[in-house]
């Protein structure tokens, strides 16, 4: 009996742990109507840092930059490991070699929701408590 | 007590488990996806129209008023000999324009307002050219294009993406830097690696102090670079005909010279002629630090020195502050070379000396970057560079009285924004 406690209390412990680790102080959301579903880091790294443009199945797709710093310095950290000045860099180099532009910034969370649901390949990001109806959280693989 | 904390701690596990179980059901589609989705969103006058600019407000000064250190080989003079204190070694001002009238095409044109070869401050056109994707990982350009010789090279005149004030000299020196004609650019990812190939095609007209036209023809760059998580790796290989009519005139006297001209000229003409490099880079950024390095060999069949040049290079990042340590050099060398015997031809020697003498020095930089507001930055640089015995260096209007060996100290200030 006792060991079956240990067993239970070390699964708990597990199970617990990875619900912290997936409870992200960012998530990634798309509008309710998206056909997207799931997404690997490399995918959101390469969309939001503009190497890449399209998804396979889906076609191009539109990455949404938020205004708000600290939303933005958690996203790019959890995201695309980099920092802030690494992001502004990274556009600064794209941008002088005509690499392309950075992705449009929504200046509130109402904004994001509004352009999701009017576009079903648009992604964006937001703190887990700004998640509603309108939206899904994509599923990071 | 015990039995009630297993049923609370078995409870908890099963919802734990349950909500694990509908994010895995969440990942499939509920609908059948339609055939495309594209955005259906209009595209604004913003998102056609895009325009932006970078510059650079600095000033250098240098310890030695024998010779002019400058930043690149279109500056006629610079810091030491000519002025104490420029400002003509790293401020700048860079516009660009860029039209995106459909997901597919674009059109980019970059001008930029520096010291140039004749003194004036007159724009040049950096970057034009247009662009179509032919798919999504595939686009072709036509038009006036940046070199892709090294890893930082189509944006060293962009400060502000730049660790340092300016990409290490004994590096960065490269006579024709642009060129108009064709490019191409793949990018592809690989599972956990991204790679980029672009490749350019054309020819170059520029012009260096003294009004010395260089020409470069069937000029063409392949640069392969491979992104695995903080670490990239860059190859490239560059090769163009050379012609640089000015030198080949004065190369030419050396003819009246019997067969020991006549092998001067033949070694060192620069008409027509072949210069070719192959490039290796490697750069390492996890976000709290940085390093890296490159390597190049370039080979000549011409007065311009085939050698190896390298650098590398680190830095911390302090919150807004990165302080960095840089390590470069260059040795360039023709090995022997033909000359012309008998005493009173000396003068004549040690002027060819100066066109092709090998080339050797080093320089050690420390600086720092800081991040004072969003889109700009201040850096500070010590370069101390030091020359060699027998050898040329990088410098201009080198007086008589500059002893090979001796070194330069060269503080740098400048401010760096993008807008």
């Amino acid at each position: 009996m006792n060991r079956v406690h240990v067993h239970l209390i070390s699964l708990s412990l597990l199970l617990l742990c990875n619900a912290v680790k997936a409870a992200a102080e960012v998530v990634v959301v798309v509008g309710k109507n998206s056909p997207m579903e799931s997404l690997n880091s490399h995918e959101i790294s390469d969309i939001f840092l503009g190497n890449a443009t399209a998804l396979p199945k889906i076609g191009k797709v539109m990455p949404l930059d938020r205004s708000e710093d600290r939303l933005r310095a958690a996203f790019y950290q959890d995201y695309t490991g980099k920092n802030l000045p690494q992001i502004k860099a990274h556009w600064a180099k794209n941008i002088f070699t005509g690499r392309g532009y950075p992705p449009k910034v929504v200046s509130s969370i109402d904004e994001l929701r509004a352009i999701l649901l009017k576009n079903p390949t648009a992604i964006g990001y937001t703190s887990p408590d700004k998640v509603d109806g309108s939206m899904k959280i994509l599923i990071m693989k | 007590m015990t039995q009630m904390l297993s049923y609370k701690v078995l409870a908890l596990s099963l919802v734990l488990i349950a909500d694990l179980a509908i994010a895995e059901e969440a990942v499939l589609p509920t609908e059948e996806a339609p055939a495309s989705y594209e955005a259906n969103y209009a595209r604004g006058f913003s998102d056609v129209f895009k325009f932006s600019g970078f510059g650079t407000l600095g000033v250098a000064g240098s310890d030695n008023d024998r010779v002019d250190f400058i930043s690149n080989l279109t500056q006629p003079n610079g810091a030491g000999y000519t002025r104490d204190w420029t400002a003509t070694l790293d401020s700048r001002v860079g516009v660009q324009l860029t039209f995106l009238p459909t997901d597919k095409f674009s059109a980019v044109l970059q001008v930029t307002a520096e010291q140039d070869w004749d003194n004036s401050w007159n724009p040049d056109v950096e970057w034009a050219f247009l662009q179509y994707a032919l798919t999504p990982n595939l686009s072709v350009r036509a038009g006036r294009m940046v070199l892709p010789l090294y890893m930082f090279s189509e944006f060293r005149k962009v400060g502000f993406a730049l660790p340092w004030v300016r990409p290490p000299n004994e590096f960065y020196n490269v006579p024709n830097h642009t060129v108009d004609g064709l490019g191409v650019l793949y990018q592809r990812r690989f599972g956990a690696v991204n790679y980029t190939f672009y490749g350019t095609y054309g020819e170059d007209d520029s012009r260096f102090p003294g009004d010395v036209h260089s020409k470069a023809r069937e000029a063409f760059t392949l640069s392969n670079t491979f992104e695995y998580k903080d670490t990239s790796f860059r190859a490239s290989y560059g090769r163009a005909k050379l012609t640089l009519e000015d030198l080949d005139d004065f190369f030419a006297i050396y003819r009246n010279f019997g067969p020991e001209g006549e092998a001067i000229y033949d070694e060192f003409s620069i008409r027509d002629r072949e210069y070719s490099q192959l490039a290796l880079g490697v750069w390492h950024d996890p976000g709290k630090w940085f390093a890296g390095g490159e390597w190049s060999r370039g080979f000549s069949d011409s007065f311009i020195q085939p050698g190896d040049s390298w650098y590398i290079t680190g830095g911390y990042r302090f919150n807004k502050l990165t302080p960095y340590l840089t390590y470069s050099k260059t040795r360039r060398d023709h090995g022997t070379t033909p000359h012309l015997s008998g005493p009173t031809l000396a003068p004549l020697n040690d002027l060819l000396f100066t066109f092709v003498g090998p080339i050797r020095q080093s320089t050690i930089t420390v600086g720092t970057r800081w991040d004072f507001a969003e889109n700009a930055a201040f850096k500070v640089q010590l370069d101390h560079i030091m020359t060699e015995e027998n050898s040329n260096t990088l410098f201009t209007n080198v007086q008589p009285n500059f002893d090979e060996g001796d070194s330069v100290n060269l503080l740098s200030l400048t401010v760096d924004f993008v807008f």
